[in-house]
């Protein structure tokens, strides 16, 4: 059973690094300056698709607010056995490595599982990875949240129904957005907290 | 794509040339502070773990199990990963360890020892060099017979 879930997360994780593939290719960069992430410099950089959820605490969020900001946004859901945990793991050492330039930087996580992910279940989420007001956690009904995959171009079979088997499988690379809203960098997700360190001052003073 | 995972880990560590193992977190949250200097002279399992990682909840009986026999042949340390702190306390108390544990709030010994995952146990020879890593979720006597084979 717990095999089943591990490998299904790697899956997920060969995905993102598909689909981080992809984008990294097109050639050396004739832009030094903004080919210095640690991540992998996204090309063309195009606007962050829109994206306007509710978080969990029932409060609107929309990505334009964070203009100014370096924004992360990932895809997950609370009971995610392997890949998710670990990639909020891994924020929240970034957060904690950070410091004061935490403030630089805004966290969206948007919803994978419209059933499992609760106001509840993503509190409890939350306090269990001390990611409370450190994080959005944006969720909504399942048309709402396909809206945000299809517009991020994510991949998300979500379960049929509230009691379908409890595996989410889906894509699960991080977006860095910089400043001016435009994707710059796309992590792993097995990035290391570092690159995030690294690369949250060039996203935000961009 | 798991041989793979599992490749990635090993590779910096196996072998002839196991690589030194990195500097322990200095946050203890159970007695005494063990740095890789103290472990020394004898095989040591350093089992990275979180509250909120349900394998790790799974392996935890094991550990108190483990960690109850050993009787000074080895050592047992836990290395709380970027982690909630009062749910790693619950944590400790809930699977009653009494073994070493210390905080890497964070992240970053977990870096250093390349995590790809949780649980994983760093197996130490006596020089204190990584000469095995056990991903996932283990049980008392796959531990003792890792530390048993470097020993």
């Amino acid at each position: 059973m717990r095999m089943s879930k591990v490998s299904k997360g790697l899956a997920a994780i060969a995905v993102a690094a598909v689909v981080v593939g992809l984008a990294a290719c097109g050639g050396s960069s004739s832009d030094p300056a903004k080919a210095n992430f640690a991540g992998l410099q996204a090309k063309p950089q195009r606007p962050a698709p829109p994206l306007q959820l509710r978080d969990s605490l029932g409060q609107p969020v929309n990505i334009r607010d964070y203009r100014g900001k370096a924004v992360l946004v990932t895809f997950i859901y609370t009971h995610c056995p392997d890949v998710c945990p670990l990639i909020v793991g891994h924020l929240h050492a970034a957060l904690a490595r950070l410091g004061p330039e935490a403030s630089k930087l805004q966290i969206i996580a948007v919803s994978t599982d419209p059933f499992g992910d609760t106001p509840k279940t993503v509190k409890r989420f939350l306090a269990a990875h001390e990611m409370t007001g450190k994080m959005e956690y944006l969720i909504g009904s399942e048309p709402q949240l396909a809206k945000a995959w299809k517009a991020w171009n994510v991949v998300v079979h979500p379960p049929k129904g509230p009691n379908a088997p409890d595996i989410v499988e889906h894509s699960a690379e991080i977006f860095g957005i910089d400043a001016s809203g435009k994707v710059a960098t796309l992590y792993p997700a097995n990035f290391n907290p570092g690159m995030i360190v690294h690369d949250v001052p060039r996203l935000a003073a961009e | 794509m798991a041989a793979v995972v599992a490749a990635e880990l090993l590779s910096g560590s196996g072998g002839g040339t196991a690589r030194a193992a990195p500097p322990l977190p200095r946050q203890t949250l159970v007695p005494p502070r063990v740095t890789i200097a103290d472990l020394r002279g004898r095989p040591a399992a350093i089992n990275f773990w979180a509250s909120w990682c349900d394998p790790c909840r799974k392996e935890a009986p094991g550990l108190a199990a483990l960690a109850g026999s050993l009787r000074g042949h080895a050592r047992l340390v836990g290395v709380d990963w970027s982690d909630n702190a009062t749910g790693a306390q619950r944590f400790i108390r809930q699977y009653r360890w009494r073994f070493p544990n210390l905080r890497d709030a964070n992240g970053a010994s977990g870096d250093a020892y390349g995590i790809r995952g949780l649980p994983t146990t760093f197996i130490l020879n006596a020089n204190g060099r990584i000469a095995d890593v056990l991903s996932g979720p283990q049980n008392a006597a796959a531990i003792r017979r890792a530390l048993l084979h470097v020993g």
